[in-house]
C-alpha cells in the first residue's frame, strides 16, 4: 500500500510506503560512492532537528514528493546529489532495546523560512509528502551505543538511488513519457503534474533496471 | 513503465511535435558538474616533498607515540605520501597496490574537496585534518593494510570514516570542537562498544585490537 494522499501531523505513514532521504549535507567519498553505500551519519539528526517535537529525521513518501521536488525545497545545492531509499516497513523493523520505543514514519508538514527567518507551512506542488522518522533520540547518556545501533540499522536498511538529484535523464525522454501520461490519465492534471510523473516513473524505471542488475 | 518506455522509443521520431509543449517545465533538470574529487596526478604530488622531511614526519606520526601534536595538513599529506611511495607488502601479495594507492590519493583529494575554504564547505580544514591524522594512524597500526573508508559528510560539520566486513561495522565520527568517536557493532553477537578519541593521542586500545577484523 502506497499513500496517494497524506495523513494528519503525527499520524503513522501506511505500511509499504517508500521513503528517500536526502541529507541536507551528505557528500559521499568515492569509496562509498563506489559501494553504493549509505553512511550512518546520513541519518542523523541535526541540532536543529533535535529541537523538534518530537525529535524526527526528514524523510518523503516518494509516491507523493519527487527527489527533484525534494531537493529544491531543502535549497537546490548542486554538492548535494545523494538519495538514500528505504521504506516504512524498513524503519519499523529495526530491532529496538526493552527500554526503547519502536522507531516510527509520521506524517509532518513540511516547511520554509519566509524569508525572515520564520518558518511557515510549505504549501508548494510535492511538499505534501513531507514525514519525519522518530523514535532517533531516546535514552540517556548510557544509551548512546544503541542509539549509534539505530541510525546504522536505518543506513544498513536504505539503498543508495542510482538516480541523484538533480535527476539526469535526457529532457527530451522525461517531455515523451510526459506527454504518454497525459493522454492515458484523460487528459486529467497539469502539465507540471505530467511532468512530475514521468520524472517518477522514469526513476522508478532505473531503480528496477538497477536492482536487476545487481541481482 | 514498460509502456511509457515502449512509447518513448516509438515516439522519439516525434520528438520535434512534443518539444512544442514548452509548458512542461521542472526547474530542475539537467546535469551537474562533478566538481569534487578531481583527480591530481598522484606522482606529481609525491615527487615535490622532500624526501628527509617525509620520512621525519612519518617517524613523528608513529601511533606509538604518546605525546603527539596535531601537524598541519601538508605534514600528515607527506607522511601518507611517503608510506605510499613505498613497497606496499600488504597490498603487494593481492596486487593491488596500483589501486590501493589510488583509492588513498582520491580519499585524500575528497578531503580537501569537501574542507575547501568556502562559506558551504560541508566540514572545516581542522575537522579534515584530524580526519586524516586519525586515518593515517589507524592505517599504520594496522601494517598499511586497512582499506580506505566508506566516509560522509552530515550535518553540524560533521564526518564519518566507516568500514564493514562481514559481521563486523566499525565507524568514526569527527566534529568541530570535540573528541572524535568510535563505535563497533558486531552483527553477529549484537556486540557494541564505543569509545572517545582526542586528536593527538594515542588511538583507544581497542580501536587498534579491532582493526585485524577489516583486513
Amino acid at each position: 500500500m502506497t499513500p496517494n494522499h497524506p495523513g494528519e501531523d503525527g499520524v503513522s505513514v501506511p505500511p509499504q510506503t517508500r521513503l528517500f532521504r536526502i541529507g541536507a549535507n551528505a557528500h559521499l567519498s568515492p569509496e562509498a560512492t563506489r559501494r553504493r553505500k549509505a553512511l550512518p551519519l546520513m541519518f542523523e539528526l541535526s541540532t536543529e532537528d533535535k529541537k523538534t517535537t518530537p525529535p524526527s529525521l526528514s524523510v518523503w513518501a516518494e509516491e507523493l514528493t519527487i527527489a527533484d521536488q525534494a531537493w529544491d525545497f531543502m535549497g537546490a545545492k548542486p554538492k548535494n546529489t545523494v538519495v538514500a531509499c528505504l521504506s516504512a516497513d524498513d524503519v519499523r523493523a529495526i530491532p529496538v532495546p526493552p527500554q526503547f520505543q519502536q522507531v516510527n514514519v509520521v506524517w509532518e508538514q513540511a516547511k520554509r523560512d519566509d524569508g525572515d527567518g520564520n518558518l511557515i507551512p510549505n504549501l508548494a506542488p510535492g511538499a505534501e509528502g513531507h514525514c519525519g522518522i522518530i523514535g532517533l533520540a531516546q535514552g540517556g547518556t548510557a544509551d548512546k551505543n544503541h542509539r549509534k545501533a539505530l541510525r546504522l540499522d536505518l543506513a544498513e536498511a536504505a539503498k543508495i538511488s542510482p538516480v541523484p538529484v538533480p535527476h539526469d535523464f535526457d529532457e527530451d525522454h522525461v517531455r515523451i513519457a510526459a506527454y504518454f501520461l497525459y493522454q492515458t490519465t484523460h487528459l486529467n492534471g497539469t502539465a507540471e503534474t505530467h511532468w512530475v510523473s514521468a520524472i517518477r516513473q522514469l526513476r522508478r524505471h532505473r531503480v528496477r533496471l538497477d536492482g536487476m542488475a545487481q541481482d | 513503465m514498460a509502456g511509457i518506455m515502449d512509447q518513448t522509443r516509438l515516439a522519439e521520431s516525434g520528438v520535434a511535435v512534443f518539444k512544442s509543449l514548452r509548458n512542461y517545465t521542472t526547474g530542475s533538470s539537467g546535469t551537474i558538474a562533478a566538481a569534487m574529487n578531481t583527480r591530481s596526478s598522484f606522482g606529481a604530488v609525491f615527487y615535490r616533498i622532500p624526501v628527509a622531511a617525509a620520512i621525519a614526519h612519518a617517524t613523528m606520526l608513529s601511533p606509538c607515540s604518546a605525546s603527539l601534536t596535531r601537524p598541519d595538513t601538508s605534514s600528515t599529506e607527506s607522511a601518507i605520501m611517503t608510506r605510499l611511495a613505498r613497497p606496499m607488502e600488504n597490498v603487494l601479495s593481492r596486487g593491488d597496490e596500483p589501486r590501493v594507492k589510488e583509492q588513498i590519493q582520491e580519499h585524500l583529494d575528497y578531503l580537501r574537496a569537501i574542507s575547501a575554504s568556502a562559506d558551504d564547505a560541508p566540514i572545516s580544514e581542522d575537522t579534515a585534518e584530524v580526519a586524516r591524522w586519525t586515518w593515517h594512524m589507524m592505517w599504520s597500526a594496522s601494517g598499511y593494510a586497512l582499506p580506505v573508508p566508506s566516509a560522509c559528510t552530515g550535518p553540524d560539520g560533521r564526518l564519518m570514516y566507516s568500514w564493514d566486513r562481514g559481521h563486523n561495522h566499525l565507524e568514526v565520527e569527527f566534529g568541530p570542537e570535540q573528541d572524535s568517536e568510535f563505535f563497533y557493532r558486531d552483527r553477529a553477537s549484537g556486540q557494541l562498544w564505543s569509545a572517545d578519541h582526542r586528536a593527538g593521542s594515542a588511538l583507544p586500545s581497542e580501536v587498534v585490537n579491532s582493526l585485524r577484523l577489516f583486513l
